[in-house]
């Protein structure tokens, strides 16, 4: 597999922006709040670079008073790039001595100071950076990874947004993305634009964005060949082989002439990349789904299941050890459950203790429905959707402005938090030291607090339930509150089943079975209509049923 | 060739495959059976198709690879033609060649269950996206007579539509198969009111395609004349069952009796080594006991139930029994259901415009139109139309070339999808969903091409 992955990786010819890490000296610490660069690709086979990067100075850090960005090659010229900061032209630019290629601006009297926020603005021109497309003889390909930090001086997350404005003439259903899928396309003075957007992005990791376009909007001659390979005279000259050349055997200059006029013959060697047709990322699953799909351990996924069916006010936790909850009975009208909550209401024996047999059998389902859901859809991509969202339900709750709204925030993206790995230690950083509502329907799952737990130090308030009777809910030090939750919904996952290891065990003997062989045909083509598939990222041709 | 020109073409530089079809089948005692069909295109892509059903876009260099490896080529041999014709070290042509022949065979033996794009991590284009210069499935007209009268057919021809003789049909199998077409329906009308309809179908798969049929299965209830299709090399059936109810079916097909006729057929066909499967059309008149249409489909011991909506074309454009898009989603739940219930697979079929009836969203795949594109009819007298529902013809295939066919002002309307509507053009579903079916949007007021 690994194999393949690189194979892969490499099919579509690189034609990398490359770029080096940016910024020195030692005190300098910073947040990259924003990497917008716009790319214009040109007739005469330019591309204009233009960045805007929004840097934060940390309290107590060193000025920012130079900035090193990188470019993707040495084909730009000192003289084409503008640079500013606040609209004010800033010119003492010179090659960077610690990226190269690339440029070190002086910010000067504009340098950002601690604490400060500003936005420097930068132009450049770069020649030679489209390439032909591996794939296709007519078209261009272009590469990009936008300038990227040392990880000692940035911090925190950026706002990464790539755009491709492509030449003009291309139509919007010809440009071809890369491995990356755009976030938006749309048009922009005439030229279709590519967007790509990455909320959570590291200042300091590069990324790479690619598209290609029909080279026949290009001037002629200006799409560059990956070289077959690098001639250095110099080297050569020094070398013995030159001598040799020199006053070598006229058998040995046919033989290499022969050899040479074979090699000339031949086609240039791309990888060997294969392509399906498929969607890209599978939306529309729940929390619990995608958690499925990110392989939490089950026991997460059943706390997941758990605390979705309590806030909903379907069943309440009775007692934590053993692990007893009730459910309401006749459920309520109108309430919308999914199917793997009416399996775990199923397995909610006589005594409220959760049977484990009716629980594994639900996971089994859970699990087979979410491979199903996701036939023909990329794995890889749709992970990656589903742990955004993650980070940006922690977003919201970061944003939440007043304890209620903290409270409320965190009770409706529960689920979707906890996708997250680091789900204990980012509740208990975004808690530590703001007063949170705690929301009604956790005491749900602490109806017996009286008893286990320390009495948390309310500040009434009243508020409407969401049956619209009004209950006092308290106002706790967020410290607390995280220390509640947390502890309250790890005890929850470590007794949701009594051993979760033979519990997983016994799940994946059913969903990763041995492999076998799929069914067999004595006759051919068994299932050879292209119609016959209803996987959803196969292009199913239009059938001839219909009669 | 004259000694100069074959020192001459020792000077030459190599270039690309040529174009054509490459076949490869698994023998008679393989375990697991499947066929592979790779076409080349003119600038040395290819399509690889497993059992032309799953379709692979390779580059040049992973083409000429799989033209070796379907030419059974042992590692050695296809490292030394590789390392001939491309510069290239023989580690890495090496590397390259097993890992590409280890792809290829994990997918083909992966079977349906196992999708490339999902667990494979296979790189993925956009659906409906390739660009190709011939279909993947060909559907062969042969006739339009039928036994049955269905109010809502869609063909849109006479019946006694001139025929091609089973020579020209032959001609016609021959060219599909120069074009790189690996995969034929036989259909009409009723393909099997041609007396040489096994002779065709034999004479298809002996030229290496996979075969089909689409039949009113009325003739598929006599045991012997199924045995001679299969024998023939026929590799798949559907059968068209329009309800559970003998008097709708019979209704619905405008034929008294077809109904006992056809689930006969149905029943001979399951007992058969054949994939089969039924299709249904969804209409005001069979859709309120769907249910118990599929039903009946799982205790004939079908495996597969197909339906689609009518199809706005020939008789149906009249008939009045069609669903709107817009009221097709609860419908589509129940049959979801009704079919999950009775283990059958479901095949949806028709292309909706998305924002009317989400497919995807839906879990029932990618629907898209993909006539002129994916696939083409040729009619009884040889023209080729963009699908079997689409009444324009676009040149004979005997006698047209087929670039000029292909490049029909029809068909690259059709595949740049000009039929899409205003609204279109600024959905983020445009892709996937291309507008619809352009047939029913030119009932439902949508654009007519003016070609």
């Amino acid at each position: 597999m690994c194999k393949r992955s690189a194979l892969i990786g490499t099919t579509i010819l690189i034609v990398l922006a490359l770029v080096a890490p940016a910024v020195q000296a030692q005190d300098y610490r910073f947040n990259l709040k924003e990497n917008r660069v716009h790319l214009y690709i040109n007739h005469d086979g330019t591309v204009r670079i233009v960045y805007d990067l929004t840097f934060a100075c940390d309290p107590g850090a060193h000025p920012i008073d130079v900035v090193d960005v990188g470019l993707p090659n040495n084909t730009y010229r000192l003289g084409e790039i503008r640079a500013s900061i606040a609209g004010v032209p800033l010119t003492d630019l010179s090659d960077s001595p610690y990226v190269k290629p690339g440029v070190a601006v002086e910010l000067g009297s504009h340098a950002i100071g601690p604490g400060q926020t500003d936005t420097l603005h930068i132009e450049a021109i770069v020649r030679d950076l489209i390439y032909q497309d591996s794939q296709d003889a007519e078209y261009a390909s272009l590469e990009f990874a936008p300038t990227w930090f040392d990880s000692d001086f940035v911090h925190g997350p950026t706002r990464l947004e790539v755009n491709f404005h492509f030449p003009p003439g291309v139509t919007a259903e010809e440009p071809r993305y890369h491995k990356q899928e755009f976030t938006a396309a749309g048009f922009e003075d005439d030229r279709v634009v590519y967007t790509w957007i990455k909320e959570d992005a590291s200042g300091s990791q590069k990324y790479v964005y690619g598209a290609s376009f029909p080279k026949k909007y290009l001037a002629e001659g200006v799409v560059q060949k990956v070289p077959a390979f690098n001639l250095n005279l110099e080297a050569l000259c020094s070398s013995p082989l030159c001598w040799f050349l020199l006053f070598g055997g006229g058998w040995a200059f046919l033989a290499i002439m022969g050899s040479w006029s074979q090699k000339r013959r031949k086609m240039q060697y791309l990888p060997p990349s294969l392509a399906v047709e498929g969607t890209g990322v599978k939306r529309g699953l729940t929390a619990v789904e995608a958690a499925v799909l990110l392989e939490a351990p089950l026991n997460k996924v059943l706390t997941m299941i758990l605390f979705g069916l309590v806030k909903k006010g379907i069943i309440t936790v009775e007692s934590e050890k053993p692990l007893r909850v009730r459910a309401v009975d006749p459920l309520p009208q109108g309430i919308r459950l999914w199917p793997y909550e009416h399996r775990f209401l199923q397995a909610i024996g006589d005594n409220g203790e959760l049977v484990e047999g009716k629980l594994r059998e639900m996971a089994v389902d859970l699990i087979g429905d979410v491979n199903k859901k996701l036939t023909g859809f990329n794995r890889k991509e749709t992970r990656e959707y589903y742990k955004d969202i993650a980070a940006r339900a922690w977003q919201q709750v970061e944003a939440a402005g007043t304890p209620e709204l903290l409270g409320q925030r965190w009770g409706e993206g529960l689920e979707w938090t906890m996708l997250d790995e680091d789900w204990e230690g980012h509740t208990r950083r975004v808690f530590h030291d703001r007063p949170v509502v705690v929301p009604s329907w956790w005491w749900g799952y602490r109806p017996w607090a009286d008893q286990v737990g320390p009495a948390p130090a309310p500040a009434p308030r009243p508020t409407p339930s969401g049956a619209g009777v009004p209950v006092t809910l308290p106002t706790l030090p967020g410290a607390n509150f995280a220390n509640t939750v947390v502890s309250g919904i790890e005890r929850a996952a470590n007794r949701v089943v009594s051993n979760i290891e033979s519990f997983t065990d016994r799940v994946t003997q059913t969903t990763n079975p041995p492999p076998k062989p799929s069914s067999s045909s004595s006759r051919s083509g068994g299932y050879s209509c292209a119609c016959a598939c209803a996987c959803a990222g196969c292009a199913c041709a239009c059938a001839g049923g219909g009669r | 060739m004259p000694f100069l020109d074959r020192v001459k073409s020792w000077f030459e530089p190599h270039r690309p495959l040529a174009p054509g079809i490459y076949h490869y089948q698994t023998p008679p005692d393989a375990p697991q059976q499947f066929r592979l069909h790779l076409r080349v295109e003119k600038d040395g892509r290819g399509v690889l198709l497993i059992n032309a059903a799953r379709v692979l876009h390779l580059n040049q260099t992973a083409t000429e690879h799989a033209a070796l490896i379907l030419q059974g080529k042992r590692t050695d041999e296809a490292v030394h033609e590789i390392a001939r014709r491309y510069n290239v070290s023989r580690a890495t042509a090496q590397a390259d060649f097993e890992s590409l022949r280890e792809t290829i065979w994990q997918i083909a033996q992966a079977g349906e269950e196992v999708c490339p794009v999902t667990y494979l991590e296979i790189e993925r284009i956009e659906p409906l996206s390739a660009e190709l210069s011939a279909p993947y499935r060909m559907d062969l007209a042969l006739t339009y007579r039928c036994q049955n009268d269905c109010p809502h057919c869609y063909v849109g021809r006479p019946r006694d539509f001139p025929e091609l003789s089973t020579g020209q049909w032959k001609q016609v199998i021959d060219r599909c198969w120069e074009l790189g077409i690996p995969h034929l329906t036989f259909t009409g009308g009723e393909a099997t009111l041609r007396p040489d309809l096994v002779e065709l179908v034999r004479y298809a798969e002996d030229v290496g395609l996979v075969t089909g049929l689409q039949t009113n299965g009325r003739r598929l209830r006599d045991r012997a004349y199924l045995d001679e299709l299969l024998l023939a090399g026929l590799d798949h059936i559907q059968i068209t069952l329009e309800s559970h109810d003998e008097a709708v079916h019979d209704r619905m097909v405008g034929v008294p009796g077809a109904w006992r006729e056809t689930v006969e057929g149905i029943k001979t066909v399951v007992n058969a080594d054949v994939y089969m499967m039924t299709n249904t059309t969804l209409t005001t008149a069979n859709v309120d006991g769907i249910e118990e249409t599929i039903a009946f489909v799982a205790s004939l011991g079908v495996p597969t139930f197909g339906c689609n909506s009518l199809i706005y074309s020939g008789a149906a454009v009249a008939v009045g029994t069609g669903i709107r898009e817009s009221e097709l989603a609860p419908i589509l739940e129940r049959v979801k259901e009704a079919t999950a219930r009775h283990h059958l697979r479901l095949i949806w079929y028709t292309p909706t415009q998305y924002c009317e009836l989400d497919p995807v969203g839906m879990e029932l795949g990618v629907k898209g139109c993909t006539a002129a594109h994916y696939n083409m009819c040729v009619e009884p007298n040889g023209d080729v139309i963009p699908c079997q529902s689409y009444y324009v013809a676009l040149g004979n295939i005997l006698t047209d070339p087929w670039e000029a066919i292909w490049e029909h002002e029809l068909a690259r309307y059709l595949r740049r999808r000009d039929f899409m509507m205003e609204k279109c053009y600024h959905c983020p579903d445009q892709i996937l969903c291309g507008g619809g079916c352009p047939l029913y949007n030119q009932h439902h007021g949508g654009p007519t091409p003016t070609i």
